[in-house]
């Protein structure tokens, strides 16, 4: 993509955004937080990229500010959608165990250790050559 | 104050659990299971009652024994301290005596096994690995023989939990005999990852227990290398959360030495985040003995050089709501804010002092020394002008 | 106290011990259970821009850490490496999870359910006892300058089958609260609620309590005698100095603040120190003077001042002009408040802000906050239920104040329905489930949600929903505002976070 990504057509400021780097749904959300001070469209007018139009709402908006932003914004959807992507089965689990009367994370320590199951051996070595020092 | 040593055993065979009973209440002796115990000094006019065991110490005769004794133990004067309720093993093969428990103490505590699963780099009673669960059948032979009005009674190891069946033993009779006596169980906490364990020690009810549990670190590596056992810290946190969860009372302790002084301040939001639920949280100096005394030197950091540490521990797990306990600290090492945590501590045996106490106004509320520490203490030990209020 | 100022900067020190002995050969070093680099995974976290350097990060408990975008990346991206102080801090508070260590999944667990555990919170029921007051506040959402009794008083059958609503919920501990208009202009009704709910109570052993919002104008000694004989704490209100209390608050005579404050001395005199509190609104006026309103509270020997927003209700939104203002006028007001209040703490004064100190406990504690506008789900029902004068039910003072702008959409009912049908029959659960901030949209994603509620009344009165669209939000900007401040304060500002972090305790 060439030149700026922020411009300025009639009245509105468009937001080009290319559709490889960033999912259509980060696009939404970061579009979303955008809607407190502008009326906003989504377009792709072209296959790779994503036309965001911003339009004044709230009176004294700056456009071009809120076209940055959104930009800014964009870039942290993207972060999320990545800790999502590696923490959305943990994330569960977590929740799950919260609310769950039985352990889902490691069954085994529900009950006792097992009858095969001798408690662990001692890991202490043989003698030790200043255990009268404390008698 | 010793507690064990070479005595000279005469007839028996086996190894005997006594109690003593003085010459002033030998009416009340109890032959099966009682000894007359026979201080320096004391004659014994006619036999009195009908002592089969008899415990002399310091005499110099032999025909201090009253003629029906059927066993007759003589202890140095070292053991010149024994009083009416004490209770003692008497090791006629090894000819040896050990203190069980004393009536008198606020410090009995009961040894389960010397066994242990971690291997403390600081540990003061280090593990050993031979068989000695005879000694949970000794524990249960004793408790029947101590005062009811016995305020507290400790339970440690090696570690206690190995010998979980003996353990419950135990606790089931503390609770049935000793009704109105606290006991104060010193474990790692790891096998109490089985929530089946925490809930048959609930299932005891007993009135007043608590779980002394040591954390050492927020981070599990680093608590993992001062108990010397990869996986403890999951394995004791996870037995925090058990115990809490059948609500068995728990106190998290912390003992300050060189590798774990710098990681008070973050454990301790760690514990008012994570463990907001321990009944207390016990500070405690570093002891020079076993293996506490073999890494003196590594371990040893002078309180002065912590105050900073242990200042901002205390704050948070106060700020927490937390119940907090300094122990084996002298006042005049401690930050004046933090004297109200202070606790006179080191058991009376232990409790001594270096000259510069001499002028100190504040001794009676001190701490002192651990008799094995006199010789290495802080830059810091000076008189104090003022008596801390209490 | 100790000195608590930045614990986790504490690095070790070398100075005194330039050798150092090794331990028992027995021993392993330190080194053989470090976790191996690059190993970590990471766990589930929000993010939100701070300023302009940094981001807040905090996990699924509300636990926060703050860092540079650059180190935010390489965290997710895996790259931190396994040593130093951010490392461990990620470690300690649950951001990763270390090689060979999964015990804080069992802790976010147990921290999960302990924030989202409101069972043990006190059930607060409110009686609105009358409408009717001497007092023509232009921002008050409901009250009336009349004496027909018959129109705006509650009646005692009312107040009876309101009783039997109280003792039907769950609650061990119970709060009464008596509201109004000015609830002493019917004190026989007051006095009728207390006796009998303390014989019914005989039977039903809760922790019951009182207390009574009131104007303390027409305070009597009969007043005072009974609630020192049962017990009663009283809630009033204090807007700042006289110019600005009295401007506040017209009453015929003029001398609102006199009489409010001539009564907090007799309430203290007859029930001791700490038996009074009081509660201030904020309005257009306040906004130029927030030291002195907060030295006013220290000067009445208060410890504690609210700085509270406006609600958007009844006569404030209709009288938006005279009292209403902005979130940006409010958050300075609230600023410059909250610095006045930590100089006054500073200086050694018993004072606390109390809007912080609730925000405080649910960053700095694992505990969920019992603060009925900062609820997911909202405090609804669970924290408050109101019986108001005419016999309705509403499940909080806020929604009563919709009902009094005509909409009656969070009324739950009248005194005359059962238990379950006003609190069981799925209304309430409805609203509830649209209201959990962790399904709300945007709110989901939000790093500030475990600080933060939802105030379904707010947002319907303001934007027409329940739920609200939060990119236009005030309640979400101002709680925004509130939240960075804090974070600001607490991590750059060591004598703030001094005394911040000693208001966590209740």
């Amino acid at each position: 993509m060439k030149g700026d990504a922020v411009v300025r057509v009639d009245g509105a400021v468009e937001v080009r955004i290319p559709r490889g780097t960033y999912s259509d749904a980060a696009v939404l959300r970061a579009v979303h937080r955008s809607t407190a001070g502008c009326f906003v469209q989504v377009e792709h007018e072209e296959p790779g990229t994503s036309v965001v139009q911003l339009r004044e709402r709230r009176p004294g908006t700056d456009l071009e500010r809120a076209g940055r932003q959104l930009l800014n914004d964009l870039l942290d959807e993207a972060l999320r959608e990545q800790v999502a992507a590696a923490t959305e089965p943990v994330r569960h689990l977590i929740l799950a165990q919260a609310f769950s009367k039985v352990n889902l994370l490691h069954p085994e320590l529900d009950g006792q250790p097992g009858s095969g199951q001798a408690p662990p051996p001692p890991t202490a070595p043989p003698g030790d050559p200043h255990r009268a020092a404390h008698h | 104050m010793q507690l064990f040593g070479p005595a000279v055993i005469k007839g028996g065979g086996p190894t005997l659990l006594v109690r003593v009973r003085s010459v002033a209440n030998a009416a009340h002796l109890d032959p099966a299971v009682d000894a007359l115990l026979m201080r320096e000094g004391e004659r014994v006019g006619p036999p009195p009652g009908n002592a089969r065991v008899v415990v002399s110490v310091g005499q110099r005769h032999e025909a201090a024994a009253p003629p029906r004794a059927e066993v007759h133990a003589q202890l140095s004067a070292a053991f010149g301290y024994l009083e009416d309720g004490d209770v003692l093993r008497l090791n006629p093969r090894a000819q040896q005596v050990r203190v069980l428990y004393r009536r008198a103490s606020q410090h009995n505590s009961l040894l389960v096994t010397e066994q242990c699963n971690s291997l403390c780099v600081m540990c003061s009673q280090p593990p050993r690995p031979e068989d000695d669960s005879y000694l949970i059948e000794e524990i249960l032979s004793a408790i029947p023989l101590m005062a009811p009005g016995t305020r507290e009674l400790g339970i440690t190891g090696g570690e206690p939990t190995l010998r979980f069946a003996g353990l419950m033993e135990i606790l089931a009779k503390a609770r049935d005999l000793l009704p109105s006596t606290a006991v104060h169980v010193l474990t790692n906490g790891r096998l109490f990852r089985f929530l089946g364990l925490a809930e048959r020690l609930a299932a005891l009810a007993h009135p007043d227990l608590m779980l002394g549990i040591p954390l050492y670190s927020d981070l599990p590596a680093h608590h993992d290398y001062v108990v010397q056992a990869k996986g403890a810290f999951d394995q004791t946190v996870r037995g925090f959360l058990s115990l809490a969860r059948m609500g068995v009372r728990t106190e998290l302790r912390f003992v300050v030495h060189r590798d774990t002084y710098a990681h008070l301040p973050r454990l301790a939001t760690f514990v008012a985040r994570n463990l907001p639920f321990v009944s207390h949280v016990a500070i405690m100096g570093l002891e020079p003995v076993g293996w506490g005394r073999a890494n003196f030197e590594a371990l040893w950091i002078d309180p002065l050089d912590y105050q900073a540490e242990l200042n901002a521990g205390v704050a948070t797990l106060t700020r927490a709501g937390l119940h907090v306990s300094i122990y084996n600290h002298q006042l005049c090492v401690l930050d004046r804010t933090l004297w109200p945590w202070a606790v006179r501590s080191i058991s009376d045996w232990k409790n001594l002092y270096v000259d510069a106490c001499t002028e100190c106004r504040a001794r009676e509320a001190c701490g002192g020394f651990f008799a094995s520490a006199i010789g290495r203490h802080s830059r810091g030990i000076l008189p104090l002008a003022a008596t801390p209020v209490a | 106290m100790p000195d608590p100022a930045t614990p986790d900067a504490i690095t070790p020190r070398t100075t005194s011990h330039r050798t150092r002995a090794g331990l028992h050969s027995w021993f392993r070093p330190a080194a053989e259970f470090s976790p191996a680099a690059g190993g970590y995974r990471l766990l589930p976290l929000r993010l939100a821009p701070l300023d302009a350097e940094r981001y807040v990060v905090t996990n699924l408990v509300g636990e926060h850490v703050l860092m540079p975008r650059p180190e935010l990346v390489a965290l997710v991206e895996g790259r931190i490496p396994p040593k130093g102080e951010l490392y461990d801090t990620l470690v300690s508070r649950h951001f990763v999870l270390p090689p060979g260590s999964d015990v804080a999944l069992d802790l976010l667990a147990a921290k999960y359910r302990t924030r989202n555990d409101h069972s043990e919170f006190t059930g607060l029921h409110l009686f609105v006892l009358t409408l009717r007051c001497d007092h023509t506040c232009p921002y008050c959402q409901v009250s009336r300058v009349s004496s027909d009794r018959a129109a705006f008083d509650m009646t005692q059958d009312t107040a009876d089958r309101a009783i039997d609503l109280v003792f039907g919920s769950p609650s061990v501990n119970l709060k009464i609260e008596f509201q109004g208009g000015e609830p002493l202009l019917n004190f026989s009704l007051l006095r009728y609620v207390v006796e009998r709910t303390e014989a019914q109570n005989a039977r039903e052993g809760r922790l019951l309590q009182y207390v009574v919002t009131t104007n303390l104008a027409n305070l009597t000694e009969e007043h005072l005698g009974f609630f020192r004989d049962h017990a009663v704490q009283v809630s009033t209100s204090l807007d700042g100095p006289r110019e600005l209390h009295n401007a506040n608050r017209p009453r015929p005579g003029g001398d609102a603040y006199g009489r409010t404050i001539e009564g907090i001395h007799r309430c203290r005199e007859a029930l001791g120190q700490d038996a009074v509190a009081a509660l201030m609104t904020t309005t257009r006026r306040s906004l130029e003077q927030p030291e002195a309103i907060v030295d006013e509270y220290v000067a009445q020997g208060f410890r504690s001042v609210f700085l509270r927003w406006l609600s958007p209700y009844g006569h404030a939104v209709r009288s938006d002009r005279v009292v209403g203002y902005g979130v940006t006028e409010w958050s300075a007001f609230y600023e410059r408040g909250l610095r006045r209040v930590i100089d006054l703490a500073r200086s050694g004064h018993a004072i606390r802000e109390e809007y912080a100190a609730i925000i405080l406990r649910k960053m700095l504690t694992p505990f969920a906050s019992g603060y009925v506008d900062l609820q997911s789900p909202a405090g609804l029902g669970l924290g408050a239920v109101v019986y108001n004068y005419d016999g309705d039910v509403y499940a909080s003072d806020e929604a009563r104040m919709l009902a009094e702008m005509g909409d009656r959409s969070l009324r739950l009912g009248t005194v005359r329905d059962s238990y379950e049908r006003l609190f069981l029959d799925g209304r309430l659960e409805s609203i509830l489930d649209a209201t959990m901030t962790e399904a709300t949209p945007v709110c989901t994603d939000c790093a500030f949600e475990p600080f933060c509620g939802a105030d379904p009344a707010f947002h319907r009165a303001t934007q027409g929903d329940f739920v609200g669209h939060r990119p236009s939000s005030a309640f979400c900007e101002r709680n925004m505002f509130v939240f960075r401040l804090l974070l600001r304060m607490l991590n750059d500002e060591p004598e703030a976070r001094r005394i911040l972090e000693s208001w966590i305790q209740g």
